[in-house]
């Protein structure tokens, strides 16, 4: 029993063992080094031309820690020592997608990247630049410059190897546990997210989604605005997403699932793009995924290029841009050395303050002196100043849906068309904050007469009310309209054909 | 040693993405320093039906009104069409922006400056040609404006308030009969001055826009 206990603990401590300090070329290091160091450099240096203004004591900063209630929780620096530092680190994200100097690229990165990002919390930092700052700690930790990199080739250079681009791919195995933190990071990432799901109470019943699709502080999202229009759709993809989150930490490993669960991560961080009009994020998270990549991906995605190649030169030239890329690279680094990188890091610092010195971002050494401030009409300052502490009625309404199908208590607007006899649901959905509302819902007929009233209570905590109207066989074939009131007030209505029994067999029959 | 300090890095890293789950799963911590925004993953948890934006608007010395935003020099978009103040959803940097655009303006002595947001239904952020499918209604959009914030001509807050959407919720409460005589009947009352002396009570209720007034308890505040 003891021997059993023994080697089953000893097997355990092995699995765990291979687990972390396996040695294996870490392609997906490297690959996740390349791609986030180039959509970081792409993002930060649209900031760069702001650098003053965001990040330093002569501009408007937003740290971080003042939403904690933490002030002056870091220093902040001259505009100059800023722009000098930001430039900095965009010369080392280059260095680190090219894997030169990768190790001091990547901690100089991971510290400029986190301070810069902490120093802006209303356009720099989000949840993006977190795991994108976790990423670059975990590189820094990692031998991540030990394939596809020039310190690998200047490796090989200095073994007298006279081809090295051709065993560039080959690298050099090191001990994976920083890959596998990685991994494990991802995995937390959607633990916590799932989590946050769970606690907002309007996730489940698709509104917290409809919200957001509907949302314009992120970028053009036309899909999101059609999707917000079919909120029963949005619980399925809720579902979908929750347990998709959970089961990433758990399923990821397995040889079966891991790139069914890679492949829906990738879609669902697409799909955040058109529908929730996310561009960096799902390009960070696509970046990450690249850690996954190992020896036998490679040696998959080689037999299918030697394919592809074999059929189609074009394919071949565009397989082959990375070695070109490579090979006019390498040399020119390496005759560079040290002292030359140092030298030209500072020239181009040096350069960047000066330019950024010359555009003279806030105008005030302009021929025609500083800005003037735009002046308001006092008619237009009063609007804006005056508060309005009561919404109109017709503001708290989002939907006004009428069917016969109920899903996840959405009523879904198939059709405007009815029968005799048929079951209508009609469904008012309400924008909070509505406070207690008193809701009726008329069925008119084509001359605007009333026909029949009903009528409810929506509690302030309450998103929708549903009234159920059986439509009697006596009623006449025709056209008819729901009246939504709220408070008393009209604030929709919706048209709607009833059919005769006799007329819908017709139609069913033809 | 190497592989020591390893298992070390691997067992604190580990320990701290768990403390991360942990936190924000059982809201222990979770915002008690700036640190918990790299271990606490809340990404998207919060909505709102409203879209909001937000202007800062200083007043002159001559009495002249001026728009403080968007900046003179030009606003960066960083995630969409919102400018960078409208993310300042704490009016906590607010301040910060006001003050870089006077020190960098031609302007006259400026008297307070207001942080004034402006919400609308996001039920009109649906594009006109979806709107004519879902509704019969013409699209008619409408503002609403709420100070948020009230600052001296040093861009020092002399007056805080809460949001809009939370005064709005403020004052479904506070306008509710019941609730506002159980209030009156319960507001504790310390006779420091002799009753002959005191002032009438006043039975109105307190302003939606003001700062102390009551909050739902979705809007309390944990930590």
């Amino acid at each position: 029993m003891d021997a059993k206990l023994d080697s089953s603990s000893s097997s355990w401590t092995a699995t765990l063992r291979e687990f972390f300090f396996d040695r294996q070329i870490p392609y997906g290091m490297a690959l996740t080094r390349i791609a986030l160091s180039l959509v970081t450099l792409v993002c930060l240096s649209r900031r760069w031309p702001h650098a003053r203004e965001f990040f330093s004591a002569d501009g408007a900063p937003s740290p971080l820690a003042a939403n904690y209630g933490f002030i002056d929780f870091m220093p902040l620096l001259p505009g100059t020592v800023a722009v000098a530092l930001y430039t900095v680190l965009l010369i080392l994200l280059a260095t680190l997608m090219l894997g030169w100097k990768t190790r001091i690229s990547a901690w100089g990165v991971f510290v400029l990247f986190t301070y810069f990002t902490l120093q802006d919390s209303l356009s720099t930092i989000t949840k993006y630049s977190v795991i994108s700052s976790h990423a670059f700690f975990l590189l820094a930790l990692s031998n991540c410059g030990a394939v596809w990199s020039v310190d690998r080739w200047q490796v090989l250079k200095r073994q007298g190897i006279a081809r090295p681009v051709r065993l560039l791919g080959t690298g050099e195995a090191v001990e994976i546990w920083p890959q596998r933190l990685l991994q494990l990071f991802l995995g937390f990432v959607y633990l916590g997210a799932a989590i946050t799901k769970m606690h907002t109470e309007a996730y489940f019943s698709g509104d917290q989604l409809r919200f957001w699709m509907l949302s314009n502080v992120n970028h053009y999202n036309p899909l999101g605005e059609i999707m917000a229009l079919f909120p029963a759709m949005l619980v399925s993809f809720g579902y979908i997403a929750i347990i998709w989150e959970i089961l990433f930490i758990f399923m990821v490993w397995n040889k079966k699932f891991r790139i069914p669960i890679l492949v829906v991560g990738a879609t669902f961080h697409a799909m955040t793009y058109v529908t929730l009009g996310l561009i960096v994020f799902p390009f960070v998270c696509f970046s990450l995924y690249l850690c996954f990549f190992n020896e036998s991906d490679l040696q998959l995605w080689q037999s299918v290029g030697r394919r592809f190649s074999g059929n189609s030169p074009t394919f071949r030239k565009l397989t082959r841009i990375p070695h070109r890329m490579t090979t006019a690279m390498c040399p020119g680094c390496l005759q560079v050395g040290n002292r030359g990188l140092i030298f030209g890091t500072a020239t181009a610092v040096l350069l960047a303050v000066f330019v950024e010195h010359q555009m003279d971002v806030y105008g005030s050494r302009r021929a025609e002196g500083k800005y003037q401030l735009a002046t308001l009409p006092y008619p237009d300052a009063m609007r804006m100043l005056s508060t309005n502490d009561s919404i109109r009625e017709v503001d708290k309404l989002l939907s006004f849906d009428v069917g016969c199908w109920m899903t996840s208590g959405l009523v879904t607007e198939f059709s405007k068309s009815f029968k005799q006899g048929d079951r209508i649901l009609v469904q008012a959905t309400m924008i909070p904050p509505h406070g207690d509302v008193y809701l009726e819902c008329n069925l008119h007929d084509a001359e605007n007469a009333v026909l029949d009233q009903t009528e409810g209570v929506l509690t302030r905590e309450e998103f929708r009310y549903t009234f159920t109207y059986y439509i009697p066989t006596c009623l006449a074939p025709g056209e008819y309209q729901f009246v939504l009131k709220s408070n008393t007030e009209e604030i929709a209505r919706k048209t709607i054909q009833i059919a005769g029994v006799d007329e819908a067999c017709v139609v069913t029959r033809k | 040693m190497k592989r020591y300090l390893a298992v070390a890095t691997i067992t604190i890293y580990l320990g701290t993405l768990s403390w991360g789950i942990f936190s924000h799963t059982f809201a222990v911590g979770h915002v008690s320093h700036p640190a918990m925004y790299y271990v606490v993953w809340d990404m998207f948890c919060g909505w709102s039906g409203y879209e909001c934006r937000q202007h800062l608007i200083a007043q002159g010395e001559s009495g002249q009104y001026y728009k403080l935003n968007p900046a003179p020099w030009g606003e960066f978009k960083a995630f969409g069409p919102a400018d960078r103040i409208d993310y300042d959803s704490f009016a906590a940097h607010s301040q910060n922006i006001a003050r870089n655009i006077l020190r960098n303006t031609e302007h006259e002595p400026i008297q307070r400056i207001f942080l004034v947001e402006e919400n609308w239904s996001k039920r009109y952020n649906i594009p006109d040609y979806l709107w004519s499918m879902k509704f019969e209604e013409e699209k008619e959009s409408y503002s609403y404006f709420h100070t948020r914030m009230i600052y001296n001509s040093e861009c020092e807050p002399v007056e805080s308030r809460m949001g809009w959407i939370a005064a709005i919720n403020s004052k479904n409460l506070e306008t509710d009969p019941r609730l506002a005589k159980m209030r009156n009947k319960a507001k504790p009352f310390y006779a420091v001055t002799p009753y002959s002396q005191a002032p009438a009570q006043n039975a109105s209720s307190i302003p939606a826009y003001a700062t102390d007034g009551i909050l739902p308890a979705s809007y309390q505040q944990t930590q």
